[in-house]
C-alpha cells in the first residue's frame, strides 16, 4: 500500500453509509497512551524520543491492523505537503502534522485504525465509522487497545488510570466525537443553541479539521472533556444520549424549512450546485459553503442528480494538499482554485 | 551547583517550596541557614516555618507543600503551571496533592473508574490471593494448626518465587 494509492479515494468512513448518515458524517473514539518506562515527550530527549517511536513501531509491525493492508509514514524528514495530505484526510492532528522529530502515523486501508506516535502522547489510537456508530468504533479500538497492550507497557496508576502528558486527558485517556452536518441550523440561526445545552454538560463543540479550527462546511464535532472517574462505556453513553437530540433538531428544522420556506432553500440549494458546476476558479472556503448547501439538497431529495459519496469526497479531495498531490506538483494560489474548480466540474459532470 | 538561595544570594538552595494557596502559587528556594535563621516568617508564615522548627500541627490539606520537581524527571512544578504538560508517569504521584484538586475541577472527579490493562488486572489478582494465603496463614498459627501452616507457608513460599 503507498501514499500515491489514496490519491483519487477517500477513507471508508466517507462513503455517506452509516446509521443517520444524513446528519451525521462520522463517528471517532481515540485513545491517548504512553509508554511507562519513558518520561512524556516535553520531557524525551531526541534519542528517547526515536527509543519510544521504535518501540511502538516494533509493535505495530508485529501486530499490523488486521486488513488488506496497511501502511505506516514517517513524518520526520517528509515533505509538508504529505503531511498536510494526511491531516486534510482527517488521518493525523495538526499536533502531529506541525510537530518535530521522530513522529509517525499507522492507518489501514480502509482507515479506519490508525495509530499516531509521538504526538502529545506516545500513542495515540484512533477508530472512525461512518455514520452514528460510537459504540462500534469502540469496539474496534479496543481490539487494537488490547493487542498493544500486551506488547508495550502503558503508564497507568490504579488511582489515576492511564497517565497523559495533560491531565486533561487522564483516566480513559478517551475522546469520542461526532461530526455532525448541520446545514439547516446555520441557515436558521439556531446552531448557537445547540453550543450552548452541549457545553453545559460538559461536550466540547469543535470545527471540521477538531481543536481550534473554525467550522467550515457546516460541520461540527461534539466531544467529551471528562477522561476522568467515568467508565468508556458511561462516556459513550453520554454522547449516545445527545447525539439523536441534535439530530432530531438539524431535521425538525429541515422540515420546517421545506414547509415554510421551501423557495429561498431550493434557491440557495440551486445556485450552489450552478455555481459548483460552472466556476472556473473557485477558493477552498467557497467550496465547502456551496458543497454543503449541495448535501443539503441531495439529502432532502431536492437534487438528484448527484450521489452522497461523491458530495462527501469533494469537501476532502479538494483540499490544496489533495489537488497539488493529484496535480503532483506545488500550485500557487490562483493555479490551486483553477485546478479544484476544473476538478469539481469532472466530478460533478453528468 | 543549582539556585541560589532566595535570602542571602550566596549558598546553594537546599529547601524549595510550591505552596498553591486559592489557586495562587508561591515558590521559594533558600539555604538550610537561612531557612534557620530567618526562621522565614516572611515568606510562609504557617508551612515553613512549622516544617524548619519542626512542629506545630500539620499544614491544612489545600496549602499542603509538594515538591519543586518531580523525582522522576525533574520537572519543575512551576514548568508544569506554565504549560500545563507533565513530564512524565511519575509526576502524577509527585504532584498528586496539587494535582487532585485541579482534576476534580477539570474532571468532576479524582479517580479512575474505566478500564484496567490486563497486565496489571493480574498483578492485582495475584496481589489480593497473596493477602489472603498471608492472613489464612496467620489465623493457622494463632489456631496452632502447624500442619495446615506449613502447607500455607509453601503455598505462600511457591506464589512469592512465581511473582519474581
Amino acid at each position: 500500500m503507498t501514499l500515491d494509492e489514496l490519491i483519487g479515494q477517500s477513507g471508508e468512513w466517507l462513503k455517506g453509509v452509516g446509521p443517520e448518515s444524513d446528519i451525521v458524517i462520522s463517528s471517532r473514539v481515540r485513545l491517548a497512551r504512553n509508554l511507562a518506562r519513558f518520561p512524556f515527550l516535553t520531557r524525551a530527549g531526541e534519542a528517547e524520543r526515536a527509543e519510544i517511536h521504535l518501540a511502538v513501531r516494533r509493535a505495530l509491525d508485529k501486530l499490523g491492523l488486521g486488513d488488506n493492508g496497511h501502511l505506516y509514514v514517517e513524518l520526520d524528514g517528509t515533505n509538508e505537503m504529505t503531511n498536510r495530505f494526511l491531516l486534510e484526510r482527517h488521518l493525523i492532528s495538526r499536533e502531529l502534522a506541525n510537530g518535530s522529530g521522530d513522529r509517525g502515523v499507522l492507518f489501514n486501508r480502509s482507515e479506519m485504525l490508525a495509530v499516531m506516535v509521538n504526538e502529545e502522547d506516545h500513542l495515540r489510537i484512533q477508530a472512525i465509522r461512518a455514520g452514528f456508530q460510537v459504540h462500534d468504533a469502540y469496539q474496534d479500538l479496543q481490539w487494537l487497545d488490547d493487542q498493544l497492550d500486551r506488547e508495550l507497557e502503558f503508564a497507568f496508576s490504579n488511582e489515576f488510570g492511564y497517565l497523559t502528558a495533560c491531565p486533561t486527558n487522564v483516566g480513559t485517556g478517551m475522546r469520542a466525537s461526532v461530526m455532525f452536518h448541520l446545514p439547516a441550523l446555520v441557515f436558521t440561526k439556531q446552531i448557537d443553541k445547540v453550543f450552548s445545552s452541549v457545553t453545559k454538560i460538559n461536550l466540547a463543540v469543535r470545527g471540521f479539521y477538531g481543536e481550534g479550527t473554525q467550522a467550515s462546511g457546516d460541520f461540527y464535532q461534539i466531544s467529551n472533556q471528562v477522561t476522568l472517574g467515568k467508565s468508556e462505556e458511561e462516556i459513550l453513553d453520554l454522547i449516545d444520549r445527545v447525539v439523536p437530540k441534535i439530530v432530531a433538531y438539524e431535521r425538525a428544522v429541515r422540515e420546517h424549512l421545506i414547509d415554510k420556506d421551501r423557495l429561498r432553500l431550493e434557491d440557495k440549494i440551486w445556485r450552489a450546485f450552478g455555481v459548483l458546476k460552472s466556476a472556473r476558479s473557485i477558493s477552498s472556503e467557497e467550496t465547502m459553503d456551496l458543497l454543503s448547501a449541495v448535501r443539503l439538497g441531495v439529502n432532502l431529495g431536492l437534487l438528484s442528480d448527484v450521489d452522497m459519496s461523491t458530495v462527501n469526497e469533494l469537501f476532502i479531495l479538494t483540499q490544496p494538499a489533495h489537488l497539488q498531490r493529484l496535480e503532483k506538483r506545488d500550485l500557487t494560489p490562483g493555479e490551486r482554485d483553477a485546478a479544484r474548480a476544473d476538478f469539481i466540474r469532472k466530478h460533478l459532470h453528468i | 551547583m543549582g539556585k541560589l538561595c532566595q535570602v542571602c544570594g550566596k549558598r546553594e538552595a537546599k529547601i524549595h517550596f510550591t505552596e498553591i494557596r486559592e489557586g495562587k502559587k508561591t515558590e521559594m528556594h533558600i539555604c538550610e541557614q537561612c531557612a534557620h535563621e530567618k526562621n522565614m516568617s516572611m515568606a510562609f508564615p504557617a508551612v515553613l516555618s512549622q516544617l524548619v522548627k519542626g512542629g506545630g500541627p500539620p499544614a491544612p490539606r489545600e496549602s499542603e507543600a509538594v515538591p519543586a520537581t518531580c523525582p522522576g524527571c525533574g520537572l519543575a512544578y512551576a514548568e508544569f503551571k506554565a504549560k500545563g504538560r507533565l513530564g512524565c508517569p511519575r509526576c502524577y504521584s509527585a504532584f498528586g496533592p496539587v494535582l487532585i484538586p485541579l482534576l476534580e475541577k477539570v474532571h468532576g472527579a479524582s479517580a479512575h473508574r474505566g478500564k484496567t490493562p490486563e497486565r496489571v488486572k493480574g498483578a492485582l489478582a495475584s496481589r489480593r490471593e497473596l493477602a489472603e494465603v498471608e492472613e489464612q496463614l496467620a489465623a493457622a498459627v494463632a489456631n496452632e494448626e502447624y500442619e495446615k501452616a506449613a502447607q500455607l507457608r509453601d503455598r505462600l513460599r511457591e506464589m512469592k518465587g512465581k511473582e519474581s
